[in-house]
């Protein structure tokens, strides 16, 4: 058995947990979209004044403009993508990636793991992957029944495979972020708790900052908000662009992660 | 021609060499310019209470904790440098048999084993004879004993030259500690070289050819304790039955411990043969003499050092 089937076997019921709760939160979103319409229409001036921030006038906005499809696009970007992925995607992340190292140190199973004949940037490579696939697969999952759904529940909206791929792969690369965030802290600190409270204060900090109106620009999650993923589903962005505009930065700072953790890893005691 | 050759004695390389190993842990020194040969096909016993250093010096010589400063080699493996390949020539079990509990215990064996290119099948089957396992239910379903023995199958399977077993006995009962001791028996028989600790210190008597002593991070074996050894040999230890209290004794003879059981301590002048022959009317529960008991020797190591 190799470490990667290990480590599946590890994560494989809470990554089937993330995708059913990215799946039932689509559900339930979609079902509602007729109501949510319709009331948007009546008051647009209403939702949009009660909205504290300009972003969010924005995407009441983008949700009771008068082109039906363009409106369903930006609901699609709001609820599966800014919400959805930034938050389930996110925590998935953080709750898979804190347990890489500092589980397998808390357990004691480190030292059985160390000591097998195996480099560790083997070890780290094979649980590193396999949790990327477990945090990026659900994703572009939940984003592909986005059309299959739309059908069954008879909505006449016209939506294109390529934007959705193309907004899930973005959403997948900035969860991935998140994801070696965690890694890399894995090997930093002794015990997940700590791993965990420091990730998660990192979170909460960029969050708190992107709601502050002069610091916005400075928060990570300017990469993954409703005016990224409304261009990208409205089809205004070529995948050249989002790459370009985005997804380089994101690949890079991952990278770097990686390397880091890498680093780190090799030189890391039990 | 080569005329040399027969001439020249034959220097056996060592198996594993460390040379002036240090590891701190803050200001803790764990391990002191520690230096270790082992012979191929050697059994080393390590001795030391909990927290002397032991587990750290086997972490050290396979590379999973660092050292600040000295060398480790074994085949081709070197630390610094390749400690894979340490690990390739090795087989390690640890003293904390903490195991993946979301696994079966086959799937922990197949994981653990998986890494080694050479399992030795008799051996494995040894194993799998003397610890039989639920190899289809959960480790988590598992006691302490059952893990241990897991552990050792993982341990003791590959066919590698060096295996380094901390505490190998843990958790074991005296019949499956027989196992193991048949086992380990088997291996060295093999010509494999065992490196091991263990608390149960009449068990490394029985097996170990050599003892070493793991004492303020500095490793005593061989003529650094062979004085020790002699004196503690010379030491008569007696136990007396309920009411018998001992006779006068020869002048210079050191009562050394209380009674029931004594240590007695002969001067130079007077044999312990000739000490325990005096002590025979008595007609004691025990008398021994002629043997230095680890523990003994390892308190008497440790005053020294420490004075």
């Amino acid at each position: 058995m190799k470490i990667s089937k290990k480590t599946w076997i590890e994560i494989r019921g809470m990554t089937l947990v993330y995708f059913l709760l990215l799946e039932v939160l689509l559900v339930a979103t979609l079902q509602y979209w007729p109501q949510i319409r319709e009331a948007l229409e009546k008051n647009t001036g209403v939702f949009v004044n009660l909205m504290p921030g300009d972003f969010l006038k924005r995407i009441v906005r983008g949700m009771a403009d008068k082109s039906p499809d363009f409106a369903y696009r930006a609901y699609i970007a709001t609820e599966q993508f800014f919400r959805s992925v930034n938050i389930i995607g996110i925590a998935a992340a953080v709750l898979l990636g804190t347990g890489t190292i500092a589980r397998e140190r808390e357990n004691g199973t480190l030292e059985f793991l160390l000591s097998r004949p195996i480099k560790r940037s083997s070890i780290l490579w094979s649980k590193t992957w396999c949790l990327t696939l477990a945090v990026t697969i659900p994703i572009f999952l939940s984003s592909a029944t986005i059309i299959p759904l739309t059908r069954l529940l008879g909505f006449p909206y016209h939506l294109d495979w390529g934007p959705i791929l193309l907004a899930s792969l973005h959403g997948s690369l900035f969860v991935l972020l998140f994801l070696l965030l965690a890694i890399a802290a894995s090997t930093l600190f002794r015990a997940q708790v700590h791993v965990a409270f420091f990730v998660g204060g990192l979170i909460v900090t960029e969050v708190g900052v992107y709601f502050i109106k002069g610091l916005r620009k400075t928060s990570l999650f300017m990469l993954s908000d409703f005016d990224v993923y409304m261009p990208i589903l409205a089809g205004n962005r070529s995948p050249l662009q989002v790459f370009l505009t985005w997804d380089l930065w994101l690949i890079l700072a991952i990278v770097l992660l990686y390397a880091f953790t890498q680093r780190r890893f090799q030189k890391m005691d039990l | 021609m080569n005329l040399g050759a027969a001439e020249t004695p034959r220097i056996q390389e060592p198996l594993l060499q460390a040379e002036g190993l240090s590891k701190a842990f803050g200001k803790n020194l764990v391990l002191r310019d520690l230096h270790l040969r082992i012979e191929p096909g050697s059994c080393l016993g390590l001795v030391g209470p909990n927290g002397t250093g032991k587990s750290t010096l086997f972490r050290c010589l396979l590379g999973l904790v660092s050292i600040d400063r000295g060398s480790v080699r074994l085949g081709q493996g070197r630390i610094p440098g390749d400690s894979l390949g340490i690990r390739r020539t090795s087989s390690f079990l640890p003293g904390e048999n903490a195991l993946y509990d979301f696994l079966t215990g086959r799937e922990v064996l197949d994981f653990g084993l998986g890494f080694h290119d050479r399992i030795d099948p008799e051996i494995a089957g040894l194993c799998e004879e003397a610890f039989p396992l639920p190899l289809d239910q959960k480790v988590r379903t598992y006691s302490a004993g059952m893990k241990q023995q897991l552990a050792l199958r993982i341990a003791l399977s590959p066919e590698v030259p060096l295996l380094i077993l901390d505490e190998p006995d843990k958790a074991l009962d005296p019949k499956l500690r027989d196992a193991l001791h048949q086992i380990l028996n088997r291996l060295r028989a093999k010509g494999r070289t065992l490196f091991l600790a263990t608390h149960h210190l009449e068990d490394l008597d029985q097996i170990a050819e050599e003892i070493a002593f793991l004492i303020h991070g500095k490793l005593l074996r061989g003529e650094v304790i062979a004085p020790a050894r002699k004196r503690l040999e010379r030491r008569v230890r007696i136990k007396l039955r309920e009411g018998c209290t001992l006779p006068s004794l020869p002048t210079g003879v050191q009562v050394l411990s209380a009674p029931p059981s004594y240590i007695l301590e002969p001067p130079p002048t007077l044999s312990s043969r000739e000490l325990a022959t005096l002590l025979l009317p008595l007609d004691p529960l025990q008398l021994e003499f002629g043997r230095a008991p680890l523990l003994e020797l390892y308190r008497v190591l440790k005053n020294e050092e420490e004075a």
